[in-house]
């Protein structure tokens, strides 16, 4: 895969809005964005977009690949008087990044707004806000305002990209459709002919708000033989915990958890060790943090291995990868749907209980 | 007068999370004239449907309010004649102590939090309930392990349309899908209409995702109270009593699909209906259960604003339960 191609294929994946529960507002450019890619596509009830590529063969297993379409944001809970927004968070942010935040206020028409701050002089203690009291400035009037944005309209940090040194990148929304460009990249360049399944990759909606994930309803639909959820996963940076985090350019990593299929998160790491590509096992005791501990108990249960890109600034709007990592990513998410021997360990026999 | 006597009755019927029985029987007679089959699910759940025209572009609606309420499970009885109890679902302490209480079998009690106990050191454990008994041996007589209790219901009007009194939530819910199928009664529609009236809410949207699974709706709209901006230090929110219909924007289990929050919207302005948008930051409803039930629905919800939930003092305003209905029906008539 080029790297320049993917880099680029991630910028324009993670600059599409897709806050938490208005991931149908992201059908349109992402349909242009992933034009001739796929056999088929489509967007179910919920707001989960699902790709599909078959492997050609009569009863062929079915694999899923899942890596979440939404994004953390904000929501107008009020317009207030003066001309300003009230917000509230979507999924989880830390207040303290929030004062001057670049935002887009996603109404009638994108407004460009900032996240009041009050400047430290006239500051009478260290005491951040709470969410509640922050405000979004756009410029425009009380009654402009009132005409083009309504409760309940969703705000998005503005997408601004960059790179910096060693191939690291930086910017919004990383979490995780970084991930899930990589999944669609590297499927889209695999010939049809090549894959030991038929493919389902599932951009899945509401990871961040919702209980369970909109991602339940969407692998139900899909009801894969066996199913592998990426997600972003915590990087080292300095007074990090090493038995909490994985460490950047060293590959991904694979989750050992209760919740998670053993047998295949082995198989996937000795496919792995096989082909050279970086990986690290993590531990994660009782859930995976992901839409794997879900995945894993959809239907009938579909066994499920949780695989993480290392991401440095989690839930901000300078998230920090590295395009090594992503590389390796997109390997393994060709070399996974195309080993022969985990579709052939992990195809389900029907088993009748009557 | 009729609205208010249907959620009165409603009201005074005490049926908590998993013990839905006499509610269940209470509704299956009110929904009958206004559907064409009825039944129960395993899990106790009331299904009601209206069969549409069976036409290409038929769709499966779901409209869901819970039946069931919160309140106490005995599980311990002291030599004294006192019953402890562990909550069943959200419990407000401070809002529970020195009330009265009622068992499943008719016993009145009081519930209580033990002695010396400041509310700011509330906890489940502190509490018990007073039947009156001189011992366990009499409580024994009427109270056993397992048993449940609710807060006492009652509902009284106050000034202008307010009414007050519990368990509201939800019961002014199930008065909303009552009046939206009476108001569809006599309407030909092209789609199927499920009225479901579901069990175990308050103990995590439990009912609504077997009925949904079952159902596997099209669309689903949830009708369940929500919390109000318009008290005294409440946290700022767009939503009063007196300010008609809230249509749900979010929840903390849910973000309600943007077409169906629009589709809710359009159906009000064009027929007229108050009505305001809803961001609850906390709490959850049914709509969640069965957006994600089975492959998934569109999903929405049309809240009753409610002062003081889960107290024995619920408050509403009956002219926005009118313009839930209202809507509830326009919105059908719209798809």
């Amino acid at each position: 895969m080029n790297k320049n191609k993917l880099k680029e294929f991630i910028f324009s994946l993670c600059s599409v809005m897709s806050v938490s529960g208005f991931e149908k507002r992201a059908e349109k450019p992402i349909t242009e964005l992933t034009a001739g890619m796929f056999d088929s596509t489509l967007t179910d009830a919920v707001g989960n977009r699902i790709f599909i590529k078959k492997c050609g063969k009569q009863n062929a297993p079915r694999v899923l690949i899942d890596a979440h379409l939404d994004e953390i944001g904000m929501i107008v809970t009020e317009v207030c008087k003066g001309g300003f927004l009230r917000i509230a968070n979507l999924g989880g942010i830390d207040v303290s990044i929030m004062q001057a935040a670049d935002v887009i206020v996603y109404g009638e028409k994108p407004l460009r707004g900032v996240i009041a701050s009050t400047p430290p002089h006239l500051k009478k203690d260290d005491k951040l806000p709470a969410f509640s009291e922050l405000l979004v400035d756009t410029g425009l009037s009380e009654d402009t305002l009132k005409e083009l944005v309504d409760v309940g309209t969703p705000v998005g940090f503005a997408p601004i990209y960059g790179e910096l040194l060693n191939g690291r990148l930086i910017g919004k929304s990383f979490d995780d459709k970084a991930c899930a460009a990589c999944a669609l990249l590297a499927i889209a360049e695999t010939p049809g002919e090549e894959l030991a399944a038929d493919v389902y990759v599932m951009l899945s909606a509401t990871e961040e708000t919702n209980r369970l994930g909109g991602v339940a309803a969407g692998a139900f639909r899909c009801d894969p033989d066996y199913a592998m959820v990426i997600d972003v996963n915590l990087a080292r940076v300095p007074d990090t915990k090493d038995y909490e985090t994985v460490e950047m350019d060293k590959g991904i990593s694979i989750s050992l958890s209760a919740a998670t299929d053993r047998r295949l998160s082995m198989a996937t790491a000795e496919l792995c060790r096989r082909k050279d590509i970086p990986f690290s096992l993590i531990a994660a005791p009782s859930s995976t943090g992901t839409n794997a501990t879900t995945v894993n108990l959809v239907g009938l249960g579909i066994p499920t291995v949780d695989v993480g890109l290392p991401l440095a600034c989690m839930h901000t709007y300078n998230e920090v990868i590295s395009m090594t990592d992503a590389m390796s990513l997109a390997r393994l998410v060709r070399e996974f749907v195309c080993s022969k021997e985990i579709a052939a360990e992990m195809t389900r026999e029907e088993v009748s209980l009557i | 007068m009729k609205l208010y006597n249907t959620i009165k009755d409603l009201c005074l019927c005490p049926s908590v999370s998993g013990r839905e029985e006499k509610i269940r029987d209470m509704l299956r007679e009110l929904i009958k004239p206004f559907c064409d089959e009825c039944a129960t699910d395993n899990l106790g759940n009331l299904i009601a449907v209206k069969k549409g025209r069976g036409t290409e572009n038929s769709k499966r609606i779901m409209l869901c309010a819970h039946m069931d309420e919160i309140g106490f499970l005995v599980n311990f009885i002291e030599d004294s004649g006192m019953l402890r109890v562990a909550p069943v679902g959200g419990i407000s302490l401070p809002a529970a102590a020195f009330t009265r209480v009622v068992s499943e079998k008719g016993v009145k009690g009081a519930i209580v939090p033990e002695d010396k106990v400041k509310a700011a050191d509330y906890k489940a454990q502190a509490f018990y309930i007073d039947i009156g008994a001189k011992d366990k041996k009499q409580a024994e007589t009427k109270v056993a392990i397992g048993d449940f209790f609710v807060a006492a219901p009652s509902l009284e009007k106050l000034m202008g349309n307010r009414i007050c009194g519990r368990p509201l939530d939800d019961r002014v819910g199930c008065a909303v899908v009552l009046g939206i199928a009476e108001a569809l009664a006599d309407v030909q529609l092209d789609h199927d209409i499920y009225y479901v009236f579901s069990v175990q809410e308050e103990v995590g949207c439990r009912g609504s995702q077997t009925a949904a699974f079952r159902v596997q709706p099209d669309i689903a709209l949830c009708f369940d109270v929500t919390a109000t901006g318009d008290t005294l230090g409440a946290s700022p929110m767009a939503c009063g009593l007196g300010g008609g219909a809230a249509i749900k924007i979010k929840d903390s289990s849910v973000i309600c699909d943007e077409e169906i929050t629009k589709a809710l919207c359009r159906a009000a302005k064009e027929n007229k209906i108050k009505h305001q948008k809803e961001v609850l930051l906390f709490g959850g409803t049914d709509t969640s259960s069965m957006q994600l039930a089975g492959a998934g629905a569109a999903a929405g919800a049309i809240s009753i604003p409610t002062r003081y939930i889960h107290s024995g003092v619920e408050m509403c305003d009956l002219g926005d339960v009118q313009c839930c209905i209202d809507l509830g029906a326009e919105f059908i008539k719209s798809i």
